[in-house]
């Protein structure tokens, strides 16, 4: 197994930080895109495009919403994107020999 | 829509943005899902170890401060030691409320909609505890006797809504805090004032105190429940 084989829309650093950021949420948890752009330390342009990246492939979800007047932007890893995280951890603790 | 990942001739999704990241080895990888699940536990749930520890240190002073003045029986307890009191129980409802409002900004979903009703449970049941104390008073029922009421009944929402919250998250410690903190509720009652104060303080206060202990072991172990509320 060779770093080919980690899934190449995750393996990427920062979608990395994307995915593992939203897969660190309890279940059922999603952020608005400030407070996701605040936890990653990301532009907003950045992270859109790596956003849309991420949900071409369908591991995210972004929901465009109103809260009263205000447009508001939620971002949820999608069941696809939680399993696609889930391999690619699989496939990391191969590679780095089930070391910790 | 095909699997990116499953089409064997699909192009490296590298582009402009991810040649700007740097490259990316398995170890590095490895680091940056920590890092990130670190910073999303620590920042954008509630930490139990300060809504446990305020509560612990306002218990401990404020009934500690009761007790310390009411050497000469509970009806002369001087008006600032109830006011002591009552500044510490609202700093903590303030602390908790502000630190739970805080972490949960930007947050939606289960656990925002789970805390919110959680949050209401503590208010509704205060709300209703106090007013039937109060009715309790309106009926005649001695000054010594209400302040039992009074408190023996507050210990008693704590201990049934920490129950409740150990069996929302599943967390076997704030189950064991909210059985603690029932029997706390009846001895403070049994005792009879003053040691009622002092049954408050040191056994509700000092198990908030280890709930707070607890929380904080579980923070290191990168294990502490994933709340978005009141703990």
């Amino acid at each position: 197994m060779t770093d080919a084989d980690l899934d190449p829309v995750i393996h990427a650093q920062s979608r990395l930080r994307v995915v593992a950021t939203l897969a660190a949420l309890a279940p059922g948890d999603r952020l608005a895109f400030p407070r996701l752009q605040q936890l990653l330390e990301m532009t907003a342009g950045n992270l859109s495009t790596h956003l849309r990246k991420l949900e071409e492939a369908e591991y995210v979800t972004v929901e465009k919403t109103f809260e009263g007047r205000t447009p508001a932007t939620y971002v949820e890893l999608s069941p696809e994107g939680r399993a696609a995280f889930a391999r690619y951890t699989r496939a990391l603790t191969d590679l780095l020999g089930g070391a910790r | 829509m095909p699997h990116p990942a499953d089409a064997p001739d699909a192009p490296r999704a590298a582009d402009a943005a991810d040649l700007a990241d740097g490259p990316l080895d398995p170890a590095l990888a490895r680091a940056i899902i920590e890092a990130q699940r670190t910073r999303v536990r620590t920042t954008a749930y509630t930490d139990d170890r300060v809504i446990f520890g305020v509560w612990a240190a306002a218990w401990l002073v404020g009934y500690g401060v009761l007790w310390g003045t009411s050497g000469d029986g509970v009806a002369a307890i001087p008006w600032w030691a109830w006011a002591v009191f009552g500044v510490l129980i609202l700093s903590g409802v303030a602390t908790t409320v502000l630190h739970s409002v805080r972490r949960m900004s930007g947050m939606d979903g289960v656990s925002r909609r789970t805390g919110q009703l959680y949050g209401w449970s503590w208010f509704v049941a205060f709300a209703a505890g106090q007013t039937l104390v109060g009715g309790l008073a309106g009926a005649g029922l001695p000054d010594e006797a209400v302040t039992l009421a009074a408190n023996g009944i507050s210990a008693l929402i704590v201990a049934v809504l920490y129950m409740a919250g150990g069996a929302l998250w599943q967390d076997r410690a704030q189950f064991a805090l909210g059985v603690w903190m029932a029997v706390v509720a009846a001895a403070a009652t049994v005792v009879g004032l003053p040691g009622t104060f002092v049954v408050m303080g040191l056994a509700g206060g000092g198990g908030m105190a280890v709930g707070a202990l607890l929380a904080h072991v579980a923070q290191r172990r990168g294990r502490a429940a994933r709340r978005g509320a009141v703990a």
